[in-house]
């Protein structure tokens, strides 16, 4: 007999471009792991900035390996998008679930998470006066 | 003399006496007579026939003569018993002149039998001293699991005073702190019943009392005199002989619990050794079950009160309408969560009705909070109710403004009759939206949708209006219903489609059936497991052609809910 | 309770309360029996004798298959308003009336059969006890949280489906554990009340009038701390078969799917909607197992397992899938020996034929 096991998450990065950054999300996004959802995204943006500045324009999520969801899923999503776009960070979903797309247009916020960041860093645009080192916290 | 020969034989074989005096070269007769031993010899029918001077003297003690009489009854019973075929004779034991002695046999020539009489008063007062102090132990335990197995004060004084009714007194009497200028009194006597009593007490009229209620400075047990004690200190109904009275403060966590009052029939003003030690550990445990009960009856009390503004309306039938609500909670202990219903009946001529159904984001009382605030808006915001989206609009400003970074989504629904139909106008503000069971058994999704509330500047939302011949139903409810996961594979989602096939059940049925049998459905895919909120909220049109299937000549609505829920 | 021992003039009460019911004709329910507790039918008579016979003829009418599923959930929703609405009608005993004290009557948790319930808090509270109904479904910590603030002489908890019973248990010891007597009642806890005083409930009572019965002579105060452990109660739980099959309950349902598709053509042809019912089957089944390895008792098992064929013959349904449904669980469980005895204990019976009246979920 399986044994059971609660339900897992892992968030992968999978490759990393000054201005893009990829995304894959395996597992179960729900009320039990959106918290481990939000900091995993949260640390990748962070390392991002960390290593490339604040320089990133397209942050793109992966969820066909996404195996369940619930409605928490939107509560992680819009935190997403609350912390990417003052950043100048647009977010696109790729090949998300059926229950995801009907989340995201039940709700009305489909259009909204995936609208355009407004520029924040033109490219080319390094401010010397920003450490990005040590800039990781914002 | 035949008998006192066979005393050697005894002494060599005595199985018994380890410590036994002199060695076996003595003489005999000289051995047991001397021996500090009481030594007893009997005759066949158990007559006394000779005794050594330790016997004389104890049995002259114990102001028997036992040449005359026969042996005390413990030791006449041992000595009627057959002596067993293989083994040493049974020894026994008993008491002479209040000391405590084993009595090893021997049998002898002629059905005589020697008793040696070795005495073990100390090791028997040892044994029952302990026996006492396990008995103590064993009490104090059950005390203490009565005392603190229950949080309701009023069991909780219950069990002290028939405690120490029990333990400690012929009555008790428990007399809790005032509440304004009055007392509780809770009252038993030994095998008598409880009672209590609440009255405008004198304390001082006891000796002691007030100082104990006040609880400090510390006050010791007190003896008073039967004589000051005024009558409501008296069970009702004690007859029996007050000979002392003792004031017992009850210790609380840093303030006084009560005060305990017993009432001896004996005179004598004090407690015995072990009842001391006794007394004041039944105290102090008694004084701080009744603490923790008084203070889970004020947190039950403070959370009452916050939570009745967060609980969910008792829904009836308004204006001809029936309106039935259920909410779980996600927590099985707790009473509120994140979703929410509400039905405001309508005023004025168009009494339309304003029915909102949502679901914050997040679960527990943080969720619930929101709940309350979103309710909070919207009932301000019920003269506005005719415009949805004006609603909405204004919703979403203010939970935007505020500083929480929840959201929401919600069901609008303005409901009116209209002769013998239903006009129902809903909004779904990024909600699931509404099922309608229709007569013929098709269940319809209503044609609304919109954005959720209170994470997006700007919102939109886009109304439907339905109509409800009799016997049918609009659903609202929220996907803690939908998203049960369970069933017999265990692991799959309750899911719409369930829920239609359900619904297309409810046909005819009333408001209440509907959403009780929805909730059990969803309660018995989950089967046990664990779920987020769940809330449905059923409006249906009543059968039965008039506004008023109800019962002849009744009050409903001016009839008082005296029946707790 | 059926019409069997109803006098003359309720019979014909009975009968148009049931037409209506039927009917879904719920003002026509309400009018019926206002108008009888208007001319003075005894009020405890109209309760028991007529709203409770017709709740059980409706469940006695779904099981023959005589009416559907939806008329018996329709026809219900009428009895439990019907009560409801009597109650407020009649309600003779306002506060200061109720001068034999209080007492909290609930459903077990996961037990939505709230009808019996409710009749007996209605008899209670026109008996003159203070009731403190909290309805179906009463979560465990709720109820003792609610005998904490109240302090109620005694509990009387109701069950309907045996399947309750392990949750009554753990509800019966919890409101022991803090000082309170509980009676339970309820077609779960055996026609004789035998796994009442199995799960050592204080009391039973067979129904409404005796429960009353019972608290008019006073039960024994509990005594906290007295109460033993849960486990004490039942040491054939050692061998730990109950808990095993409850756990496995997920793998042992689609393990049985498997078999039965490898076994039983027909089931390939099935609709997903058809195999889900099937997994529901097994999955009662399982549940029902489970019970009675709870409380020791093949007897429980059996009765389910013939009740099920009795309510499949009524539906013209062959039992072949039930006698195959045991064997395939059998086969899973081939290392429990007190379940492999029920469950071959339960197919010698289906074998014989007998058809039991039920696990009781009749009002």
């Amino acid at each position: 007999m399986t044994p059971y096991l609660p339900a897992d998450l892992t968030v992968t990065v999978h490759s990393v471009e000054p201005y893009s950054l990829y995304l894959a999300i395996a597992g179960e996004l729900d009320y039990t792991t959106t918290a481990q959802f939000t900091y995993e995204v949260n640390e990748a943006l962070d390392s991002h900035r960390a290593q490339q500045g604040p320089v990133l324009k397209d942050l793109h999520l992966d969820w066909s390996s996404l195996t369940g969801i619930d409605s928490s899923a939107l509560t992680a999503l819009l935190l997403l998008h609350r912390r990417a776009h003052p950043e100048g960070i647009t977010l696109h979903l790729h090949r998300q679930p059926a229950q995801m797309t009907r989340i995201l247009e039940l709700t009305g916020v489909a259009g909204y998470l995936t609208q355009d960041a407004p520029t924040v860093h033109p490219p080319g645009d390094s401010t010397p006066d920003e450490p990005t080192e040590t800039d990781v916290t914002s | 003399m035949g008998c006192a020969r066979c005393v050697p034989l005894f002494v060599i074989r005595s199985p018994g006496t380890p410590d036994r005096p002199h060695g076996g070269g003595v003489h005999v007769s000289t051995a047991w007579a001397e021996a500090p031993y009481p030594v007893l010899v009997t005759d066949s029918v158990g007559d006394v026939v000779e005794t050594n001077e330790a016997a004389s003297h104890l049995f002259a003690q114990a102001g028997e003569d036992v040449f005359v009489g026969s042996l005390p009854d413990w030791l006449a019973q041992a000595h009627r018993r057959p002596t067993p075929a293989v083994g040493p004779p049974e020894s026994a034991s008993g008491t002479v002149a209040g000391r405590t002695f084993e009595a090893h046999p021997s049998p002898g020539e002629d059905g005589c039998v020697v008793w040696w009489l070795v005495e073990n008063t100390d090791l028997h007062l040892a044994q029952q001293a302990l026996q006492g102090e396990r008995e103590r132990t064993t009490i104090l335990a059950d005390i203490s699991s009565a005392l603190f197995s229950s949080l309701n004060v009023e069991r909780c004084t219950e069990v002290t005073v028939r405690m120490a009714a029990d333990h400690l007194a012929n009555a008790a009497v428990v007399v809790a702190p005032a509440q304004g200028r009055r007392h509780s009194l809770t009252y038993t006597q030994v095998g008598g019943e409880v009672a209590h009593k609440t009255a405008a007490i004198d304390p001082r009229a006891v000796p002691g009392l007030t100082e104990a209620l006040q609880g400090f400075p510390p006050v010791p047990t007190r003896w008073i005199d039967p004589g000051d004690i005024p009558d409501w200190a008296v069970p009702p109904g004690f007859t029996g002989p007050i000979g002392s009275v003792i004031v017992t403060p009850l210790p609380g966590y840093g303030m006084p619990a009560g005060v305990l009052i017993l009432l001896r029939s004996s005179t004598h003003q004090a407690f015995s050794d072990g009842e001391e030690v006794f007394a004041r550990l039944f105290a102090a445990r008694a004084g701080a079950a009744l603490s923790a009960a008084r203070l889970y009856a004020e947190q039950a009390s403070i959370t009452t009160t916050l939570l009745r503004e967060l609980l969910p309306p008792k829904l009836e039938r308004l204006h001809g309408v029936e309106y039935a609500g259920i909410y779980r909670a996600a927590k099985d202990h707790e009473r509120v969560g994140g979703d929410f219903y509400d039905v405001h009946p309508g005023t004025g001529d168009s009494k339309e009705t304003f029915v909102v159904l949502g679901d914050v984001a997040g679960k527990g009382l943080e969720a619930a909070v929101l709940t309350g605030k979103i309710r909070s808006v919207l009932h301000a915001l019920l003269p506005l109710s005719g415009d949805h989206k004006h609603v909405l609009t204004l919703l979403n400003d203010a939970l935007m403004n505020s500083h929480h970074t929840r959201f929401a989504t919600l069901v609008l629904a303005s409901v009116q009759r209209r002769q013998g139909e239903v006009r129902i106008r809903l909004t779904s503000a990024g909600h699931l939206p509404p099922l309608i069971v229709r007569t013929d058994g098709r269940v319809e999704e209503a044609a609304t949708s919109g954005t959720l509330i209170g994470a997006l500047p700007e919102i939109h939302a886009q109304s439907t209006e339905v109509v409800l011949a009799p016997g049918e139903t609009c659903l609202l409810y929220t996907d803690g219903i939908t998203e049960a996961r369970g069933g017999p594979l265990g692991d799959q989602l309750y899911g719409e489609e369930r829920l239609r096939t359900a619904l297309r059940e409810c046909v005819r049925m009333p408001a209440e059936a509907v959403v009780e049998r929805v909730q059990m459905l969803a309660s018995q895919w989950l089967g046990g497991r664990e779920h987020d909120d769940m809330a449905t909220l059923a409006i249906t049109t009543p059968l039965g052609g008039g506004g008023t299937p109800h019962l002849v000549g009744e009050h409903d609505d001016s009839r008082p809910h005296d029946r707790e829920q | 309770m059926t019409s069997t021992t109803t006098p003359h003039p309720l019979h014909e009460l009975s009968e148009r309360l049931w037409a209506a019911a039927i009917d879904r004709d719920e003002p026509a329910a309400m009018r019926l029996v206002t108008a009888a507790a208007d001319a003075g039918v005894d009020a405890e008579a109209l309760l028991l004798d007529v709203v409770a016979g017709v709740q059980h003829r409706i469940g006695v009418e779904w099981a023959a298959d005589r009416i559907s599923v939806a008329a018996e959930h329709a026809a219900s929703a009428i009895t439990d308003r019907v009560l409801a609405a009597l109650a407020h009608h009649q309600n003779p005993h306002p506060l200061h009336l109720r001068t034999r004290g209080r007492v909290t009557v609930a459903c077990v948790e996961g037990e939505w059969h709230v009808l019996p319930a409710r009749l007996l808090a209605e008899v209670l509270t026109h008996r003159g006890w203070h009731v403190d109904f909290l309805g179906g479904h009463t979560p465990t910590p709720h109820l003792v949280a609610h005998v904490h603030q109240t302090n109620p002489t005694a509990v009387l908890l109701s069950a309907s489906l045996p399947t309750r019973l392990p949750t009554a248990h753990n509800a019966i010891s919890a409101l022991q554990s803090i000082g309170v007597s509980v009676m339970a009642g309820g077609a779960a806890f055996g026609a004789d009340g035998r796994y009442a005083r199995l799960l050592r409930a204080d009391a039973w009572a067979p129904d409404a009038r005796e429960a009353a019965a019972r608290l008019d002579q006073g039960l024994t105060q509990h005594h906290a701390g007295r109460r033993q452990q849960i486990d004490d109660d039942l040491p054939h739980l050692t061998d730990q078969e109950y808990t095993l099959v409850v756990t496995r309950r997920t793998a042992l349902v689609k393990q049985s799917l498997a078999a039965l598709d490898a076994r039983w053509p027909a089931m390939r042809t099935y609709s997903t909607a058809q195999r889900e019912r099937t997994a529901e089957d097994i999955a009662h089944i399982v549940d029902f197992l489970a019970v009675a390895l709870y409380v020791d008792d093949a007897e429980l098992f059996t009765g389910f397992t013939t009740w099920t064929a009795g309510i499949l013959h009524a539906r013209h349904v062959p039992a072949a899938g039930l006698h195959l449904g045991l064997e395939v669980l059998a086969g899973q469980l081939r290392d429990f020996p007190r379940t492999l005895t029920f469950l071959k204990t339960a197919t010698e019976a289906l074998q014989a034929g007998s058809h039991h009246t039920g696990p009781g979920i009749t009002a």
